[in-house]
């Protein structure tokens, strides 16, 4: 039974939430880290184990009140032997693999397998903490997934907690492409490993410099730095800890090679520098009919201090028209205005990336999307967002 | 406004005769702060050419490069997008940033 099956089963569901290290194997439950008094009266770990009586995926109430232990004779706290749910002491092999030391038998009525659990780990934990008040079975431990379970190198218990599970249907389908990973495309990727899209397709050609670093998530290392890696590799293996499923080209995205490198991508951030064609790379978008969100940060210098706006401009199938007004070709001129600056600051790129995540997810369902509008303008002055054509 | 006669009273549309921008008070300019900077335009619609050009005088047009407009403290305290083309009331105190939203 997989990880996620244990989500129909609302007593694995209480037990797992309560804290408890389980495995389901073979179809056996196993508690781990069990803490016990030996004879010798000292505090150790220990296994419990039960055969799980099931119906399809979902725990029946069990009719079988027998269990079994891995480890010596769980003892009271004065070293004695626990005689009243011990049954014997032979090795017993209970489905291959899964191997105990004794057997238990504390015959009751349990209602389920959280009722099993806990009338069986009082006594044993009950006697631990005589002698040490802190030990308990409940160590909340990080649950691994298998490859085929989930994105996520280890459970996502946030949403399992927060109940948002169904919400990500959409999302969970999905391969979406960050275009740049300067400092907003870093912080679209810090923000889109989280989520549980199906893969990530990041694209740059630049090297993560020193000053790269004070414009991106978490905090490189001199030695990350003296790497000298492009901003892809670093990147992609940070949350490669975290997540599978990145995808990394150390090439600048051209007109040229969209459709390669693209393939299976249905949606596209473009985080791109002002040297970029924006109207050439949305033509291209636009013809293999991706949906698209293009950002884009302006600083300017006044007498009070700085001065900036943030740009998120959304390209759907449906609707093309705001990118396509709003897209610029080519870098601003040379001479630019003295108060222009290229000044960029974290706080700005992670703003703009956070808005445009939000933005993903309402065209998925994630939010409710009530103001439709495809364009919009934050401005630091004014600390308020501008909205072009709501309905 | 002619001459005064001793017995009447005063005209009550006093104002400079010189001035064109005195008198009624609709033709009053009003200040409006672009990019933090304050500049006075004429109390009526502005567009999104005029604001450019305010923000960036030195600067010739450009079909290449996209400034991104907004304003807020318009008309009863609206904040909004101007696009080529548009325009908007001016009032006092209103806000207009003007910039390249270009950069990543």
């Amino acid at each position: 039974m997989s990880l996620e099956r244990i989500a129909r089963s609302p007593d694995l569901v209480r037990l797992r939430n309560e804290g408890y290290d389980l495995e389901i194997k073979e179809g056996c439950l196993l508690v781990h880290d069990v803490p016990y008094v030996t004879t010798g009266r000292v505090i150790t770990r220990g296994t419990w184990v039960t055969k799980l009586e099931v119906q399809g995926d979902v725990t029946r109430p069990p009719t079988d009140h027998v269990a079994y232990w891995c480890g010596d004779r769980p003892c009271h706290s004065d070293g004695r032997p626990i005689h009243a749910i011990w049954n014997s002491s032979n090795k017993v092999t209970l489905v291959p693999g899964v191997d105990a030391d004794h057997t238990f038998s504390a015959k009751a009525a349990y209602r389920d397998y959280h009722h099993k659990v806990t009338a069986y780990l009082a006594p044993i934990e009950g006697e631990a903490r005589k002698l040490d008040p802190t030990a308990t079975s409940q160590s909340y431990p990080p649950v691994r997934t298998d490859v085929d379970e989930s994105v996520f190198e280890y459970l996502d218990s946030a949403t399992l907690r927060n109940g948002t599970g169904a919400l990500n249907e959409r999302i969970t389908t999905q391969r979406v492409a960050i275009v740049g990973l300067g400092g907003t495309g870093s912080y679209v990727l810090d923000l889109l490993a989280k989520t549980p899209v199906r893969g990530i397709v990041v694209i740059d050609a630049d090297e993560f410099s020193q000053h790269n670093a004070f414009r991106a998530p978490g905090a490189a290392s001199l030695d990350d730095l003296q790497k000298k890696q492009g901003k892809v590799e670093y990147l992609a293996a940070t949350y490669a800890r975290m997540r599978r499923g990145i995808v990394s080209y150390r090439e600048r995205l051209t007109p040229g090679n969209a459709r390669a490198l693209l393939d299976g991508v249905s949606f596209v951030f473009l985080c791109l520098d002002e040297s970029a064609d924006r109207r050439a790379l949305g033509a291209v978008l636009e013809s293999m009919r991706l949906s698209f969100i293009d950002v884009g940060i302006g600083v300017h210098r006044t007498d009070e201090g700085l001065q900036a706006t943030l740009r998120v401009t959304t390209s759907t199938p449906e609707d093309r028209s705001a990118a396509r007004k709003h897209a610029s070709s080519g870098p601003a001129p040379a001479g630019d205005d003295e108060y222009s600056t290229n000044v960029q600051l974290a706080e700005l790129n992670m703003m703009n990336a956070a808005l445009a995540v939000l933005r993903w997810k309402q065209l998925n369902g994630f939010y409710r999307d009530a103001a439709r509008t495809n364009h919009i303008l934050y401005s630091t002055a004014s600390n308020d967002v501008a909205r072009e054509g709501t309905e | 406004m002619g001459h005064e006669m001793p017995n009447e009273q005063q005209d009550k549309h006093a104002g400079g005769q010189a001035d064109p921008n005195s008198g009624k008070p609709e033709n009053k300019p009003v200040t409006v702060i672009v990019n933090g900077r304050p500049k006075q335009v004429p109390k009526d619609t502005i567009t999104f050419a005029e604001v450019v050009v305010l923000a960036f005088p030195n600067e010739p047009p450009n079909p290449d490069v996209q400034f991104s407009v907004r304003y807020s403290k318009g008309e009863s305290g609206k904040t909004g997008i101007l696009t080529e083309g548009q325009s908007v009331k001016a009032k006092e105190g209103m806000e207009f940033d003007v910039t390249r939203t270009n950069r990543s």
